[in-house]
């Protein structure tokens, strides 16, 4: 998946249910030397149904690793989904309330192409 | 608390108890006389939200109680009642999936956490009284409610302590109430510079992949650290207020005897919490008012048209100690009348509480209450296992 953008790039999570969502986003180059790490940004406001960042990027292409941890809380119901420049990228819902285990837990790790120009 | 420290208490609480078991003649061992004729859990005054349930109407354990938290759970359940007569059953609808409450107005709406901690529960069971057994259904209504929920409510304390991590600049990757450090890419740099990936505008959102379980398992271990960093900035004294609704009816187990009430009881409680986390000696002062109407004496129970009576009870409690171990005075206005099904509570008592593990406490209580056959008052002991169902603060 590959997206563009002028930086600085708009980032935002939204979360709704019962379960306490965090999320990460982590932007790397892809240097001779390997991968470099240029920004990151962190989506922990969990009670706050929409929490918004913004990226300050060079130019050039980016792997995002979109990281993210949906916790039963109240309860196990979740929705969630992850725009950058207002476009909806990842989303998903549901119940991870599926054992009697008071912290069910879903994690996620994703990855899609940047380009600033 | 060690091992060795929590076997030296057990053998300590044990001890004290037969001793009280060996107090002379006109005082009764609590532990002796009530064997086979009525919970011990009902004997010790516990103000605990949750105690005065359908539960503890029936005397029932704990680990009989089955939360319901989706349909499959109330279908397993039901199942149960095949095999087993005694049984119970708890449903809290704002975390269940059938009227689930979010996270947001959990943590904006006083009203929306009462109602997060409403507990609605059934249970059946047997009793023994003086040898003949009775069959015992109830249920109840209960909730609870932290005065101070931002220092009190572990869910609260748990979501801030998230939230004080997402502040700007570089994140802290020790404190793991941030629960992801840096994520690799997976695949190699150069590919990753040569490759070419679809618009997303034109695939448009997707589920994003699971990860590793290496990475589930990195992502759990902070979590349950973040979780015990927050619980242990929350108060054992922490100030709170409940209250609870019970109703039940009773028949022989055999014998053709129609059902009588257990009567119907109303309880209102709080807790005032004395010192913050980090003060040499924090302390709560209990007090909790509990109004029985149409209760069954016990010794009345087997009669065609057993006695009834009201009651209104009213205990105080202070304690003092730590969230594992509490010393404490409990004082009540037990009166002269025959005790009923659910009033052998304590005039005056001293006690200790251990906690064995979460919402499991080991209660020790030495004092005076009066005798069953009413002919006087009697200094006892007991020693029992209680618990207190925390279904509604699973943390």
């Amino acid at each position: 998946m590959q997206v563009t953008s002028t930086s600085p790039v708009s980032l935002q999570l939204k979360r709704q249910g019962g379960t306490v969502i965090q999320s990460r986003i982590d932007f790397w180059s892809a240097t001779p030397n390997g991968w470099q790490l240029a920004s990151s940004d962190v989506f922990q406001r969990v009670t706050k149904p929409v929490e918004q960042q913004s990226a300050k990027l060079a130019k050039g292409q980016y792997t995002a690793v979109f990281s993210c941890r949906v916790e039963e809380s109240v309860n196990g119901k979740f929705e969630f989904e992850f725009d950058v420049n207002g476009m909806a990228i990842y989303a998903d819902k549901g119940n991870v309330n599926t054992t009697s285990d008071p912290h069910d837990a879903k994690v996620y790790k994703d990855q899609f192409v940047l380009n600033v120009v | 608390m060690n091992n060795n420290c929590f076997v030296s208490l057990a053998l300590m609480l044990i001890a004290l108890s037969a001793w009280g078991q060996e107090a002379p003649a006109g005082s009764t061992s609590l532990l002796q006389k009530t064997a086979g004729q009525a919970a011990l859990a009902t004997m010790a005054v516990d103000t605990a939200p949750g105690t005065v349930s359908a539960l503890a109407m029936v005397g029932l354990a704990g680990d009989q109680i089955s939360p319901i938290e989706n349909p499959g759970d109330l279908t397993l359940a039901l199942k149960a009642l095949d095999r087993s007569n005694n049984f119970g059953l708890s449903i809290t609808p704002a975390r269940t999936s059938l009227l689930p409450l979010s996270v947001r107005a959990y943590n904006e709406s006083r009203w929306a956490r009462v109602w997060a901690n409403t507990t609605f529960s059934f249970a059946q069971g047997t009793v023994s009284v003086e040898g003949k057994d009775y069959r015992q259904r109830a249920f109840s209504i209960e909730t609870s409610y932290f005065v101070e929920a931002e220092k009190d409510d572990p869910l609260i304390i748990y979501w801030k302590e998230i939230e004080a991590t997402a502040t700007e600049g570089v994140p802290d990757d020790s404190n793991p109430c941030l629960n992801f450090t840096a994520q690799l890419p997976s695949g190699d740099p150069s590919a990753a510079r040569a490759a070419v990936p679809a618009d997303a505008a034109a695939s448009g959102p997707g589920v994003p992949a699971a990860a590793k379980e290496s990475e589930v398992e990195v992502s759990n271990q902070r979590a349950a650290e973040c979780r015990r960093m927050a619980l242990a900035k929350a108060r054992w004294n922490a100030s709170r207020v409940w209250a609870s609704w019970a109703s039940g009816s009773y028949r022989a187990a055999l014998g053709g005897q129609g059902s009588h009430s257990l009567g119907r009881t109303l309880v209102l409680g709080g807790t005032y919490g004395i010192g913050d986390l980090g003060d040499k000696m924090p302390a709560a002062i209990t007090i909790a008012f509990k109004r029985s109407s149409g209760e069954p004496v016990l010794s009345t129970f087997g009669a065609a048209s057993p006695t009834l009576r009201d009651v209104s009870l009213v205990t105080l409690r202070g304690s003092m100690g730590s969230s594992k171990l509490r010393v404490l005075l409990e004082a009540s206005n037990t009166h002269k009348n025959l005790p009923t099904a659910s009033e052998r509570t304590y005039k005056r008592a001293i006690g200790l509480d251990a906690k064995l593990a979460e919402g499991w406490w080991l209660n020790l209580r030495f004092g005076k209450q009066r005798r069953i056959d009413n002919q006087g008052d009697e200094v006892g002991s007991s020693l029992s296992v209680s618990y207190s169902p925390k279904a509604l603060l699973n943390f």
